[in-house]
């Protein structure tokens, strides 16, 4: 029962994905993509989770745990990078 | 039992991640999207962990599981918040049908990367003074009115005030209207409402038609009720000012109604940053950027604490257009008592049309002099002396950079 529930999450985060990954690759803007970027680390963990699932490896859910992380920092930094960016830009400040 | 809960968990969570990218793929604009991916993506997240705690069901998994959520909850509103304030700092562009905008005048909205040519909006606490940097086709700040010219009076001319909508409108085109009292015989008030602006809701998301329908009639009714206040104000200004005037209440595409009024027109008033949403709908850079796309007849371009101009710059280029704007200038009689300086660029036959320039105004009465040296096409003109009040271009030359200094300056500048 947990295998078929493993399988069907799968294709559905796998979905998920593709959608994201159309977005990011789309834009049309940075923030469209860096959204897209966000989401996808999410999707990230819980993938690593039902990976963790179907093989029966505590350790994936340590790498969920370092995805996780990972997609923090990458969020915060584009946003930083995209207001001083913006702000060079603008030439003021 | 355990399995059960941890087989739902999986497929609810997971659906709910689908949910969250149709939205991340389907939405309008960035910020909605992050309104899908952070939201509806920690939930699918989390119900897939939690899925996989029960299913795993040791103290391990789930201490693992647990760390990762109560990370997940702190990091992700931290992340989204980031994300959404550079987003907007950067100047994402906003869906259609957004109506309120908190962060307007609290955070300073600039360029990034969408839209080149829009013009980064300062916050409001940045620019104290909106009179300076309000520009208008022609506006003219609390100024004297202007007297009558010395020379005879010009022939009857008939004025178009466009009754573009905005939070500076009224004064500024009250005051274009005192300062053109003289020469104005006829004034007609176009009060105008662009409905292809107002009635735009982009992209729609599923099942977002009904409110985006309601929003734009919701715009619609408020520009019109902004619009009748509008020209009661103006009518009720003419009355004061003695000058006759005709009100015309149009809707529909405004640059065609507008470029067929001015047709008949000699001179067009306009607020520039304002379009004919009446503040609903438009941003002033994307206003501004309508405006000046439109080729409309002879227009002035006034800064709002200009008073009546006292030094115009005439910019020739050696082209045959700055030549023609500049007999049209001449002809409508405007500024009669400002010392015109004539200013050749930097390119070829400039200087040729400068001299020719200088013995047209001459031949008209005018006070006239011809500024020496030759002035970079792209910079901003150095002129010796005082600031110019008024710039005369010819239409085609508004994306050079001049105007664009000019406009920076909050100088005037006439499109003949």
């Amino acid at each position: 029962m947990i295998e078929v529930a493993v399988t069907l999450s799968a294709l559905m985060i796998g979905a998920a994905v593709a959608l994201t990954g159309w977005r990011m690759l789309r834009g049309p803007g940075v923030a469209d993509r860096a959204v897209a970027m966000d989401l996808l680390g999410l999707l990230a963990v819980a993938s690593a989770a039902l990976m963790a699932l179907s093989s029966g490896h505590l350790a994936l859910l340590d790498i969920a745990l370092g995805l996780g992380l990972v997609g923090f920092v990458g969020a915060i930094g584009v946003a930083a990078f995209i207001e001083r960016a913006s702000a060079r830009e603008a030439g003021d400040d | 039992m355990t399995e059960m809960l941890a087989a739902l968990l999986l497929l609810a969570g997971s659906a709910v991640a689908l949910v969250a990218a149709i939205g991340v793929a389907r939405l309008p604009d960035a910020f909605l999207r992050m309104h899908a991916a952070t939201k509806a993506g920690v939930v699918g997240t989390g119900m897939v962990l939690l899925g996989a705690g029960f299913a795993f069901g040791d103290a391990g998994a789930w201490m693992r599981v647990v760390l990762i959520l109560a990370f997940l909850l702190v990091t992700t509103p931290v992340a989204s918040h980031a994300l959404g304030r550079a987003a907007y700092v950067g100047g994402a562009p906003m869906w259609a049908g957004t109506f309120t905008d908190q962060l307007q005048g609290v955070l300073a909205r600039r360029v990034f990367d969408i839209d080149p040519a829009r013009v980064p909006r300062a916050a409001r606490h940045a620019a104290p003074n909106r009179e300076d940097t309000a520009m208008s086709v022609l506006t003219f700040g609390n100024a004297a009115p202007q007297r009558a010219p010395a020379v005879a009076p010009a022939a009857p001319r008939r004025l178009l005030l466009a009754l573009a909508g905005g939070p500076d409108a009224a004064p500024r085109l009250a005051a274009a209207l005192r300062a053109l009292r003289a020469s104005a015989a006829e004034v007609t008030l176009l009060s105008l409402l662009c409905l292809p602006t107002l009635e735009r809701t982009g992209p729609v998301p599923v099942g977002g038609l009904h409110w985006a329908k309601r929003l734009s009639a919701h715009r619609l009714a408020a520009a019109r009720t902004a619009a009748a206040a509008l020209a009661a104000e103006m009518e009720e200004e003419c009355r004061a000012l003695a000058l006759p005037c005709r009100l015309r209440h149009e809707e529909g595409d405004a640059t065609a109604v507008l470029a067929q009024a001015a047709a008949h027109h000699d001179v067009t008033v306009l607020a520039d940053g304002a379009w004919f949403d009446q503040g609903q709908a438009l941003a002033p850079e994307e206003a501004a950027r309508r405006l000046a796309r439109l080729n409309l007849g002879p227009q002035l371009l006034l800064a709002a604490a200009v008073p009546a101009p006292r030094r115009v710059l005439v910019l020739q280029d050696g082209s045959a257009e700055a030549g023609a704007a500049f007999a049209r200038f001449l002809a409508l009689g405007l500024a009669q008592e400002a010392r015109l300086v004539i200013a050749a660029l930097d390119l070829p036959g400039a200087e040729a049309a400068r001299a020719e320039a200088l013995a047209l105004a001459e031949a008209h009465g005018r006070e006239v002099e011809a500024l020496p040296g030759l002035l970079h096409p792209d910079h901003a003109p150095v002129v010796p002396g005082d600031r110019p009040d008024l710039l005369v271009l010819h239409r085609a030359s508004d994306e050079r950079g001049a105007r664009r200094a000019l406009r920076a300056e909050a100088a005037a500048v006439m499109l003949a």
